[in-house]
């Protein structure tokens, strides 16, 4: 058994926060069984409080007081860098905020420890929030379908469970921070002077209207209205036009089932659950989108309801889901790991595309230099398509031989990381080395024993990058041992 | 979690594909199902079939005399007998013994046993691809092996006399299971550092559930190769294996 400390950090349109957990790892195997290890527990042991995330003059992040903001957390949290092992980072919410996105990730990977994923996008956000909301635990037990919603200051986004899986993830791309107006005004005023506006809050408002305009509360409440109606449309039939689909950010492929219950959370859901709060708490349309959403939800008839935190959920996803471990049967040369940042690969479609020697080494070719063409990266990740019906020792020594012929090709890249879906990591891994053994011993001076990793056991669903932490034994002996593995999708390769 | 006859075709399949047993099969009355019962009795037979299975020719041809490995009986004389009086699975004459001493090199680290055990299909399905993800990597790892003994009517216990006769550190037994309603194709390997005549069964390292459905037979192979070269360091096996860290 051992335990790992986590650490989510989420930098959102409005709000920065983080969580610390602690996730224990067993193997869950019969006795006699090869090891099948399993993340049994996961504990939150420190939640930070909830600050308004930090903005400069020109409506960019501020890195250098979100980096104070989460070190002085760490402090309160009596927690080290060094302890962290895994966990996730995630700047959530308006693309324009997220202008200097990569410089806020770079200078909170200073306060990491040795694994953190720095990912955003909006289904990554979406499928974390629904975890940590504890929406997909709910819809597996219930076996009910559930439509976990996260509404945060800039992106509401969906993941849609049945049966505690993923059916289908959406974003739609308005917030309650779509509008701003002068703090001091507060619920007393009847004139709310609009300080900030974002294209999706134009979009639904009358022309004319701009920063330093008057509105009443009258326009606010019709405008947070004709939100929650399009949001409530959509999840009825994802088909009705509304102006929802022509904003910036929401994804455009749209199909969405109609739900047993709605989850509401994130930033946005905590008026629901507090009615009393003030509903111009952050000068934005937040509070009012809150209350016209659960209007309209009832008046369709759609049943919802709010997990106790739901600002954190996100965060508290990403604390907890962001770490899968491999299989128990794995090969690797330690000395190379943790690899951070590593591209995942995927150069067949099909395992009938590495049918000989020289089509392997072709497809890997040209996979790496679509991604690599100068030759940045130390090395590269391949995963290999589904070896079913070819999970016999001739077929998967051919394989090998081929694979280990590439990477004598591509000898730059060390070590060389094979990721296969089946439980074959520690077979490909013999094979390989096997071949290179052969090679070595028919031309001496031409290779040298390549550094290998061959993983198993993870699920790598669309990340375009893949962390690899030290091993974690789970016998006496060593013998079967699990990596600790973060998928990441591409964090700055959107159309910002 | 609360069943009724109204659960969807769909979630019957989810929950049904997490577990091979006869889950929510419904019942007719007190009785299952005919579908149901057919479906017992088949998995019940195939069961018996596995036990009473023999080794087939054209698998021993290809998988042991053409590689030139010693196929030999047990002290057992037919499937009958085996079946009668399984303890005699666990022994061997003396002349097969002496016999084997002629044909194979002794003083191994390694001798290999394959035997028919409880499921000869098992045998027949796993061992063309375990067997030479052992042999390679055994050898890739300079530990040294003898020619590798295919024993009918052979239980675990038959591995220890052989790998004593050969002086050899460890054996492993690579051997049918006991067929279950569930899967009649299941390979075990036993390993035992030091075997003998004195060998109980806690001194045995086991790595069972071989097959296409349980840990691929190559997964299985590459492992029991680390499991041995582990044991040849330590100089133990079984429970006392376990204890070390």
């Amino acid at each position: 058994m051992t335990s790992f400390l986590s650490v989510g950090i989420d930098v959102g349109t409005t709000s920065t926060h983080l969580t610390f957990t602690r996730l224990t790892i067993v193997n869950t195997a019969l006795v006699n069984q090869s090891p099948l290890p399993k993340i049994e527990s996961r504990e939150v042991i420190f939640q930070s409080s909830i600050h308004l995330t930090p903005l400069t003059s020109d409506g960019t992040i501020d890195a250098h007081s979100v980096y104070a903001l989460i070190e002085k957390e760490y402090e309160t949290a009596a927690i080290k860098r060094d302890d962290i092992k895994v966990g996730a980072a995630i700047v959530t919410g308006e693309t324009a905020l997220k202008r200097n996105a990569r410089e806020v990730i770079e200078k909170l990977c200073l306060l990491s420890g040795d694994l953190v994923a720095v990912s955003a996008g909006p289904h990554l956000e979406a499928v974390l929030s629904a975890r940590g909301s504890g929406a997909v635990a709910a819809s597996a037990q219930s076996r009910r379908t559930i439509l976990n919603i996260d509404i945060g200051g800039g992106t509401m986004n969906l993941a849609l469970y049945k049966n505690g899986a993923l059916i289908s993830t959406h974003c739609l791309g308005i917030g309650g921070r779509c509008i701003q107006f002068k703090p001091d005004d507060r619920n007393t005023a009847s004139q709310f002077e609009i300080t900030a506006l974002n294209q999706s809050g134009r979009m639904y408002l009358a022309d004319g209207i701009e920063i330093g305009t008057n509105l009443k509360r009258d326009d606010l409440d019709a405008l947070a209205n004709s939100i929650a109606s399009d949001v409530v449309s959509f999840i009825n039939d994802a088909s009705i036009e509304t102006k929802l689909k022509r904003l910036p950010l929401t994804s455009k492929e749209m199909s969405c089932s109609t739900p047993d219950e709605i989850w509401l959370c994130g930033g946005v859901a905590e008026f629901v659950l507090d009615p009393k709060l003030d509903r111009f708490t952050f000068s934005d349309l937040g509070g009012l989108l809150a209350d016209a959403l659960i209007l309209k939800l009832s008046d369709a008839g759609l049943v919802f309801k709010i997990p106790p935190h739901p600002i954190r959920a996100t965060v508290t996803g990403a604390g907890m889901y962001s770490m899968q471990v491999s299989g128990s049967t794995i090969d690797f040369d330690i000395e190379h790991l943790p690899l951070r940042n590593v591209p995942l690969l995927r150069p067949f479609e099909h395992k009938d595309r590495m049918s000989s020697n020289d089509e392997i080494i072709a497809a890997i070719e040209s996979a790496v230099g679509r991604i690599d063409p100068e030759s940045r990266f130390e090395t590269i990740a391949f995963e290999l398509p589904s070896m079913e019906g070819s999970l016999d020792y001739t077929s998967l020594k051919r394989i090998a031989d081929g694979l280990a012929l590439a990477a004598q090709k591509f000898a730059r890249l060390r070590p060389f990381v094979l990721v296969v879906r089946e439980d074959l990591g520690m077979a490909l891994g013999q094979l390989f080395r096997q071949s290179v053994q052969t090679m070595l011993s028919q031309q001496p001076n031409g290779v040298s024993a390549y550094p290998l990793i061959v993983l198993d056991g993870i699920t790598t669903s669309d990340g375009d990058f893949i962390d690899i932490g030290k091993p974690v034994s789970l016998d006496a002996n060593g013998i079967a041992r699990t990596v600790p593995v973060v998928l990441k999708t591409l964090i700055f390769g959107n159309a910002d | 979690m609360n069943f009724d006859a109204n659960a969807s075709s769909d979630e019957r399949a989810d929950f049904s594909s997490k577990t091979p047993a006869r889950v929510l099969v419904g019942r007719a009355g007190t009785r299952p199902l005919t579908s149901t019962w057919l479906k017992f009795r088949v998995d019940h037979a195939l069961a018996r079939d596995a036990i009473c299975s023999e080794l087939d020719e054209a698998f021993i041809q290809k998988f042991a005399v053409v590689n030139g490995y010693p196929y030999i009986k047990s002290s057992v004389c037919s499937k009958d007998e085996f079946i009668q009086f399984p303890p005699r699975g666990k022994f061997i004459e003396d002349e097969t013994l002496a016999q084997l001493k002629n044909q194979c090199t002794s003083g191994n680290d390694v001798q290999i046993v394959i035997s028919d055990g409880l499921s000869a299909k098992a045998v027949e399905k796993n061992a063309g691809n375990l067997l030479p993800m052992i042999v390679d990597g055994l050898k890739m790892n300079n530990i040294s092996q003898g020619l590798p003994v295919v024993v009918q009517y052979g239980r675990v216990a038959v591995g220890d006399q052989i790998a004593f006769a050969l002086s050899a550190r460890v054996v492993i037994n690579l051997i049918g299971e006991r067929p279950g309603l569930s899967c009649a194709e299941g390979l075990s390997a036993y390993i035992t550092y030091n075997p003998s005549p004195q060998t109980i069964s806690s001194d045995r390292t086991v790595v069972s559930n071989i097959h296409e459905r349980g840990t691929p037979a190559v997964e299985a192979g590459a492992y029991i190769v680390r499991l041995v070269k582990t044991i040849l360091e330590r100089k133990v096996s079984g429970v006392e294996l376990q204890k070390l860290s």
